[in-house]
């Protein structure tokens, strides 16, 4: 490439002026950023309409689905939690108990979830962005 | 009795002790490579600063520095003349020496073999460019682009923190001028980088180790231990450094806004990024092609979701093995007579102006997409383009939740966290392409 050939010379340090030093190190400033950029535009360009693609593609027909098991209502618990889901819950609180103390659960009630992330989620972001 | 302390006297000198204490000698800077070392394994294992690889890399710097250790001895292939005597047995078959006997141009030669240092034989996957791509490979099997890929124009904030880097090098060519102006203080020092020396420290700036560590082993191989170390423990100041800088350039209003749930990414759409990117960039640059290429395929691995045992492989046994060669041999390049330099200075100084610019393109670039997008993105989520993946995204989260507790932004600066860390080796690769 052309600048190789006047970097190597400058490389060699033979009388570098001010005006060589600002002038070969701007030059490779603006190079080094418009090729950054245009590599990473390219790729913004690219997977943009990558998405675009991915979510107009009409979806495929679902195959008829087995009829999934739905719970009867007398074996989900109040507020629509089942029974499996609130024996882990009382196996989890009984492993949390302190010595010489036993907890009775008498209700579970489903969280409320706030803001735009289901109550779950945002105990996994609490707990990544907790203070370091 | 006189030939015991005679014995004494000579196991003496020819201990490391004595040519540690020996300061008419150099021993004395030895001693203050040694406390370096010690200050950076305190760093790295009571503050944690990196502990994975400033832990290793401080260590090696311990080793190199015991003198008469020859851990980084280069193997030695020397060519000796056979003495008359020796050449007349050679005629006769008998062979006064183990070495094997070379003949050229009429003269006969014993093949004097060395053996060089441990770390001297481990540096060579540092000196032939295998270790970092092997860890960007590993890199590749954790890293999710998911949010990258959900919200594309992450890249460009990835693409703007790069602008420490060459922000850097322009500053490091241009401060040999002020070595006539500092002359009558501080008397002729050198303080002049050349290009490929310059583009080593200004790689700094993409706060990525093993790029930092590739780079300058191709260019400047003599400032590697001094780069290692200033990158490796700016990348675990990244929560110091950023904030103040986030918090000047922005306002409160920006730091406050909250952004657009993303996008759910297909596994297809997952799969096929690393193949494409691979693609673009190594046919666009290609000397960025092992960086590139390991980080991709490690990616893919991670992806595919079929070849789980090598995926697993790659981010655990053989990122762990990769760090402990890459780190120890790094630091064992830190000897006292490389480090001790009035440049060691400077290259710590120019990568923290290296850290911070990035953070500042980043937040500024940041800024106008704010404009443009009328108040749909945060600018906070630019400084993450300084890939110190996921500090810097953390980093993001909890300035922002600083103006806004209900604002969570770490997933969307995932995104230009990790589209830095193809960001920086893009840059790696252009300046290579241009010094290499």
């Amino acid at each position: 490439m052309i600048w190789q050939g006047v970097y190597t010379a400058a490389q060699n340090g033979a009388g570098e002026t001010a005006s060589d030093i600002f002038s070969g190190a701007g030059l490779t400033t603006l190079i080094g950023m418009a090729v950054v950029f245009s590599v990473l535009l390219l790729l913004t360009l690219v997977f943009k309409l990558f998405g675009l693609l991915m979510h107009r593609a009409p979806k495929p027909a679902a195959a008829p689905a087995a009829p999934a098991a739905v719970p009867s209502p007398a074996a989900a618990g109040p507020h629509g939690v089942s029974p499996e889901i609130a024996a882990v819950i009382a196996g989890a609180v009984a492993a949390m108990e302190p010595e010489g103390v036993h907890y009775q659960v008498r209700r579970v009630v489903p969280a409320a979830s706030s803001g735009q992330h289901p109550t779950w989620a945002q105990a996994g972001l609490l707990e990544q962005t907790r203070p370091f | 009795m006189g030939a015991f302390w005679d014995s004494l006297l000579k196991l003496w000198n020819e201990s490391g002790l004595a040519r540690l204490l020996n300061f008419s000698g150099g021993g004395w800077k030895n001693l203050i490579m040694i406390a370096v070392a010690l200050v950076l394994i305190y760093l790295a294992v009571k503050k944690q600063y990196e502990p994975l690889l400033l832990l290793p890399i401080a260590f090696g710097m311990l080793l190199v520095n015991l003198p008469l250790s020859g851990i980084m001895d280069p193997q030695q292939n020397m060519l000796v003349p056979l003495t008359a005597e020796e050449l007349e047995h050679f005629q006769q078959g008998i062979f006064d020496q183990v070495y094997p006997v070379l003949e050229q141009g009429g003269q006969y030669y014993w093949q004097h073999f060395e053996t060089g240092g441990l770390m001297w034989y481990l540096y060579q996957g540092v000196k032939f460019g295998i270790y970092p791509p092997l860890i960007f490979l590993g890199i590749g099997c954790m890293t999710d682009f998911g949010p990258l890929l959900s919200n594309p124009k992450s890249f460009l904030l990835g693409a703007a923190a790069q602008l420490g880097i060459f922000f850097t090098f322009f500053g490091a060519r241009a401060l040999g001028l002020l070595e006539p102006v500092l002359a009558p203080v501080f008397g002729q020092i050198d303080i002049t980088f050349d290009l490929k020396e310059a583009a080593s420290i200004a790689i700094i700036g993409g706060a990525d180790g093993p790029t930092a560590i590739y780079l300058t082993s191709k260019l400047a191989p003599h400032l590697l231990g001094a780069i290692a170390v200033a990158a490796y423990s700016y990348m675990a100041l990244v929560p110091v450094i950023q904030p103040p800088i986030m918090k000047l350039l922005t306002t409160r209003k920006e730091r406050a806004v909250v952004m657009q749930q993303l996008r759910p990414v297909s596994k297809t759409e997952r799969i096929l990024f690393p193949i494409l990117v691979t693609l673009i960039c190594v046919l666009l640059l290609p000397s960025a092609a092992p960086l590139i290429g390991m980080l991709m395929l490690g990616n893919l691995f991670r992806e595919s979701g079929v070849v789980e045992r090598i995926n697993k492989t790659a981010q655990n046994e053989l990122m762990n093995i990769v760090t402990i060669f890459l780190g120890v041999t790094v630091g064992a390049t830190a000897n006292a007579y490389v480090f001790l330099q009035p440049k060691t200075v400077l290259i710590i100084v120019l990568g923290l102006i290296a850290f911070s610019v990035g953070t500042a393109g980043g937040v500024l670039l940041g800024k106008l997409m704010y404009l443009v997008t009328g108040g749909k993105v945060n600018p906070l989520i630019g400084s993450a383009g300084v890939s110190a993946v996921p500090m810097a995204a953390r980093v993001s989260q909890k300035v922002g939740q600083q103006e806004n507790p209900q604002n969570f932004l770490l997933m969307h600066a995932m995104g230009p966290n990790v589209a830095g860390v193809l960001g920086s080796a893009v840059a790696a690769g252009v300046l290579l392409a241009l010094f290499g």
